[in-house]
């Protein structure tokens, strides 16, 4: 990879004025993209370089929102700090919280019990389902597709409310802990979740149809962005990125938590497209439902959900896990004290990134805010 | 299980580059990149992993001591490297792609840089 250093930008990547772009002879704009616009709910900013219409370079600036949470980790009990790893993003919360739990629970060789990780994965699940509907309605009011919009996140309210049933929250739930959960779900709630589940399934298989059907839809993202799978692999992108590209790559078949009881199929396009990336998102929804009610099932009644945390951690680990936007790292270390030494979190829409720049290339100006919103961006995550 | 976790400590920053292409070319990917900040030093962790297998990198290196990038052997490693760079203080040359302290818009440079004589370690 040659140095990305363009034409129409300074050394520390800032416009230059057109009369020193005298390498490019004056063929190409530096349009800014960000940090606001409308289809990104959060800040990232893009310098795209463009001959006429079409993107040939895009130079990412980040930092907008960055919040040093990884750092507070250094200053908070071990035990308290679930709270703030639950709050790196309001969309994938949960499992932020269970990553950095699982983490520390390998550290001080705490063995959860085992339906406390038939619960953990359900909610995991369950958080994977609404996150994906939350981008898919945001996907379609993208497209100006109001209506389809409005049936997406209709769907995503089914979710929060089986989030306020069972835990008392609807997006931070502060359900998980080291060691196990704090709340169980008791069998009349399970039957709510299975007739919920059972009826957002069908509203779920519309969807499907609908992005893949209707000619609009199709007309905006077939074709568009396509990362091959060599490219998917060279450049580390992980998780409905990869995937749609062929890649079937997924850390839940690894077998950590309850996966190992519950695997899971692995959802895979080969178009590479901003099509096949919303397809697999919306098969992943249908797949989730199903581990979600495995889990509750196959859930050990009556039995402990969580056991007592003793000691401080001594040692390090990292731990990976499977987010709604792919492979999540966690690193904990702790050197026997209450705080920790260091904790570090790789999200993964940061190893999606040059995934995004790489395909960049090549698009016109009009097809940027849908490829980038195709990735499904979470710059909260990656500003921990 | 999260799979294993296997540590591998580098004598310094000269071996990395060379560890890293063995790496690529026994099948394992970049996972990620990041910084343990000591007192006037780094310890600086590469992952890799392949299956389940998780392999860290970890090489300690002094504040102002600079190291190799290893973007000639995976390219994608430049945001990784430009982040311990604009958040840490990291001296790394020769990244591929090189954003020149850009990527973070961090009103100070280098936040979270290694504590300095007198000033204790982080944590």
């Amino acid at each position: 990879m040659n140095n990305s250093r363009i034409a129409g930008l300074s050394r520390s990547g800032r416009i230059l004025p057109v009369e020193e772009r005298a390498d490019a002879g004056g063929k190409r704009t530096i349009v800014p993209f960000g940090p606001q616009h409308p289809v990104l709910p959060e800040p990232i900013h893009l310098e795209l370089a463009l001959e006429d219409e079409t993107v040939v370079e895009a130079i990412p600036r980040i930092g907008y929102v960055h919040r040093g949470l990884e750092q507070l980790a250094e200053k908070k009990d071990f035990r308290e700090y679930v709270y703030v790893a639950e709050r790196i993003c309001g969309i994938c919360s949960f499992m932020h919280g269970m990553g950095y739990c699982m983490a520390i629970e390998e550290i001080m060789g705490l063995k959860v019990p085992e339906r406390a990780e038939f619960l953990r994965v359900a909610w995991a699940e369950l958080s994977r389902v609404q996150s994906h509907l939350l981008w898919l309605g945001l996907l379609a009011d993208a497209l100006g597709f109001e209506s389809l919009f409005m049936r997406c996140w209709r769907l995503r309210e089914n979710a929060l409310d089986l989030f306020d049933l069972t835990t008392g929250g609807r997006i931070i739930f502060s359900v998980c802990k080291i060691g196990g959960v704090r709340r169980d779900i008791d069998a009349r709630q399970a039957d709510t979740i299975y007739r919920v589940l059972a009826e957002s399934e069908k509203e779920v298989r519309e969807l499907l149809d609908v992005f893949s059907d209707d000619d609009s839809i199709h007309g905006r993202m077939a074709g568009l962005g396509v990362l091959s799978p060599e490219a998917a692999y060279d450049l580390g992108a992980v998780g409905p990125m990869a995937r749609a590209s062929g890649l079937a790559t997924d850390v839940r078949t690894l077998g950590y938590s309850a996966y190992a009881t519950v695997p899971v199929d692995i959802v895979t396009e080969r178009e590479g497209d901003c099509l096949a990336r919303t397809k697999v998102r919306i098969r992943e929804i249908l797949e989730s439902f199903r581990l979600i009610e495995r889990c509750l099932r196959l859930a050990p009644a009556g039995s402990p959900i969580d056991q007592p945390v003793k000691g401080t951690p001594d040692g390090e680990h990292f731990v990976r896990l499977e987010q709604p936007r792919g492979e999540v790292f966690y690193y904990a270390k702790g050197n026997g004290g209450n705080l920790l030494e260091r904790m570090r979190v790789r999200t993964p829409t940061f190893a999606n990134l040059p995934a995004l720049l790489h395909m960049l290339r090549g698009v016109e100006l009009a097809d940027v805010p849908v490829l980038i919103l195709t990735i499904d961006p979470c710059i909260s995550c990656a500003e921990r | 299980m999260s799979g294993s976790n296997r540590f591998l400590e580098l004598e310094n920053g000269d071996l990395l580059v060379a560890e890293a292409d063995k790496l690529r070319k026994s099948g394992h990917r970049l996972a990620q990149a990041c910084v343990v900040t000591k007192k006037e030093a780094f310890d600086i962790l590469y992952s890799f992993v392949k299956g389940d297998d998780l392999l860290n990198l970890r090489v300690r290196v002094a504040d102002g001591e600079a190291i190799e990038s290893i973007t000639s052997i995976y390219p994608y490693a430049y945001l990784y490297e430009n982040e311990m760079r604009d958040l840490h203080g990291v001296r790394i040359e020769n990244i591929a792609v090189d954003f020149e302290g850009e990527l973070y818009g961090t009103k100070n440079a280098a936040p979270f840089a290694a504590a300095r004589e007198g000033g204790g370690e982080r944590g």
